[in-house]
């Protein structure tokens, strides 16, 4: 028998729909929302508000796409949390109606088991136990996942996300939000040969705040003797940052590997979509004797595939909530 | 033709009620004591106040909601969970002025007054507030606005004032001719005007249907720490 899953997504800036039947992804839509650009970081109240005009476009969106009706609908998984209260209240408040209006179960999401299991979406499926590196605008964690639905945390960020030292570093640099794939793509063209401090975190702990006061130091030293330091050395300073990230998120990532014995390793999240890391990363696993997974694009930032791929799990268990579900701003996925 | 059957939903304010009636005549009611979370009842309620009306959420004509304004977040809860039921049951949005509807029940519980002002309440000695004349035409348009002694000079007395801003407000009118309704934001107060939307066909967009937020969002602009490249 045939299992459809509706996932909805609200958590940060973007709102998102996708429909899951028995495993596979059928649709995935998403809303952006262009406005914080202008910024230079997400708006909360700006994001609920743009959540609520977005929602139905994008649901409706999703059903077309997958070619199904509400009604064939099995059950309906949302983002719980973590993110922003006001985001994520729109995203629950509509879920929730809906479950109500079409008599199916509702299913709550931690926004973090589902960035991992956006890696179960094609084939070739993990086999367990897994080592997942999650790292995205909020979040960067190293995650031994045990099955679907059985993960947890072994270390995680201090302090900054990943993807924060690269927004961070870009509004230092002039650089439009979200700077994470300008920072890579100028970084192509340029040399790391800047050197930034690593920082000394001990376990498979992560702290980025450190780096972004060096960063910034080093700008001020080079733009007080050279007001045209960054323009002209734009190129390089991205790679050199680029690279200090990288690998500081590859040394831990091995140390875990090393110390777990799991060669299964997996990334997720938006900063894997980074080139560099993604390069590292490969060449880690040929070095050291891993298989390694890395999902498609369009699940790795924030997208409702990945709910409604956690979703689909979560119901063959029976795995349902009550409609008293309230948002989680902060939620540690175990 | 049969009157129709409202699903009322007013979310403005801290108290959550939940509202179902067949035109004029309310068949269940819900409400939170304030400081309750919207979200952790709303459905809840809904599920509650149709099983007390004895009806199916399909067989429902219209859906209402408060239109503002109020706390954007509890409006937002609202209007999310409007268009969840609208979206899945096919059903028309309406939307409905907060204030009028809690103007209409002041009205109703002081008949006698030359002016009403409701008040909802909003951060420190601020109110989203209209004026309304003993007809219940209004004087003034909604608008945010900082609570003043004089705000009420030259409007005919005696004025009520109610709502959630109204008890702030009270201290400030010691002179006389202003008097104090004691009333909360009720899912029954929008029967009326809902009616009359429902009979013009007033509809809102299911997907772009917005609540009264009456400011834009609060944004600071963070400045470049370094002179950009
Ligand atoms: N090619 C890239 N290189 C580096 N960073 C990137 C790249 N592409 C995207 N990013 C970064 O990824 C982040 C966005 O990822 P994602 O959409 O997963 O995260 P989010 O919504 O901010 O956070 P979360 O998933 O934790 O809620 C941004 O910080 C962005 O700068």
């Amino acid at each position: 028998m045939s299992v459809i899953i509706l996932g909805i997504e609200s958590s940060c800036d973007d709102t998102a729909a996708a429909i899951v039947q028995d495993g596979k992804v059928r649709s995935n839509c998403i809303a952006g929302q262009e406005v914080h650009r202008l910024y230079g970081g997400v708006v909360p109240e700006a994001a609920s508000r743009a959540h609520l005009s977005h929602i139905v476009p994008v649901v409706q969106q999703a059903m077309e796409q997958a070619g199904v009706a509400l009604h064939q609908v099995d059950a309906i998984a949302f983002t719980r949390g973590p993110g922003l209260m006001g985001s994520l209240l729109v995203g629950v408040s509509f879920a929730k109606s809906l479950a109500l209006s079409l008599q199916r179960p509702l299913i709550e999401v931690n926004h973090l088991l589902a960035h991992v299991a956006s890696n179960f979406a094609d084939p070739p499926m993990p086999n367990f136990p897994m080592l997942c590196l999650t790292v995205s605008g909020g979040h960067t964690q190293i995650v031994q996942v045990d099955d679907y639905l059985d993960m947890r945390p072994l270390g995680q960020t201090l302090d900054d996300a990943a993807g924060e030292a690269f927004d961070k570093t870009g509004k230092l640099l002039g650089i439009e939000y979200p700077s994470g794939p300008l920072i890579d793509r100028l970084a192509q063209q340029g040399q790391a040969r800047f050197a930034f401090p690593e920082p000394q975190v001990p376990g498979l702990d992560f702290s980025f705040s450190g780096l972004k006061t060096s960063i910034l130091h080093f700008l001020q030293k080079h733009t007080a003797a050279n007001p045209d330091f960054v323009k002209q050395n734009l190129p390089d300073i991205c790679a050199s940052v680029q690279h200090r990230i990288v690998t500081i998120l590859m040394r831990k990532l091995e140390m875990a590997a090393a110390q777990t014995g799991i060669r299964e390793v997996a990334i997720a999240g938006g900063v894997s979509a980074n080139s560099e890391l993604r390069r590292q990363f490969q060449q880690a696993g040929q070095r050291l004797g891993w298989k390694v997974y890395i999902p498609r694009l369009e699940y790795c930032t924030d997208n409702a595939a990945m709910i409604a791929l956690a979703g689909y799990f979560k119901y063959l268990r029976g795995d349902f909530v009550a409609h008293d579900v309230t948002p989680m701003a902060r939620w540690s996925m175990v | 033709m049969r009157e129709p059957l409202l699903l009322l939903l007013e979310t403005a304010t801290e108290v959550c009620s939940i509202g179902v009636a067949r035109g004029r005549e309310l068949l269940g009611l819900q409400e939170s004591p304030p400081g309750q979370d919207h979200a952790a009842i709303i459905t809840l309620y809904i599920e509650a106040v149709m099983e007390q009306a004895g009806h199916a959420l399909a067989e429902l004509d219209a859906i209402v909601v408060s239109d503002g304004p109020g706390s954007y977040t509890s409006l937002r809860i609202g209007a999310a969970t409007a268009k969840g039921i609208c979206f899945a049951l096919q059903k028309p949005l309406l939307a409905v002025d907060t204030l009028q509807s809690l103007a209409e029940a002041c009205k109703a519980l002081a008949p006698g007054c030359r002016a009403y002002c409701p008040m909802i309440d909003a951060r420190r000695m601020e109110v989203y507030t209209a004026l309304f004349d003993e007809a219940l035409r209004r004087l003034w348009d909604t608008q945010a606005m900082v609570l003043r002694a004089e705000m009420f000079q030259g409007v005919p007395n005696p004025v009520a004032i109610c709502g959630s801003g109204a008890a702030k407000a009270l201290p400030l009118f010691a002179q006389g001719g202003v008097h104090h309704i004691s009333l909360k934001c009720s899912a029954t107060y929008l029967i009326a005007q809902a009616l009359n939307a429902w009979h013009r066909q007033d509809f809102q967009d299911i997907a772009y249907y917005v609540p009264m937020y009456l400011k834009p969002p609060n944004i600071t602009i963070p400045k470049p720490r370094i002179s950009p490249a």
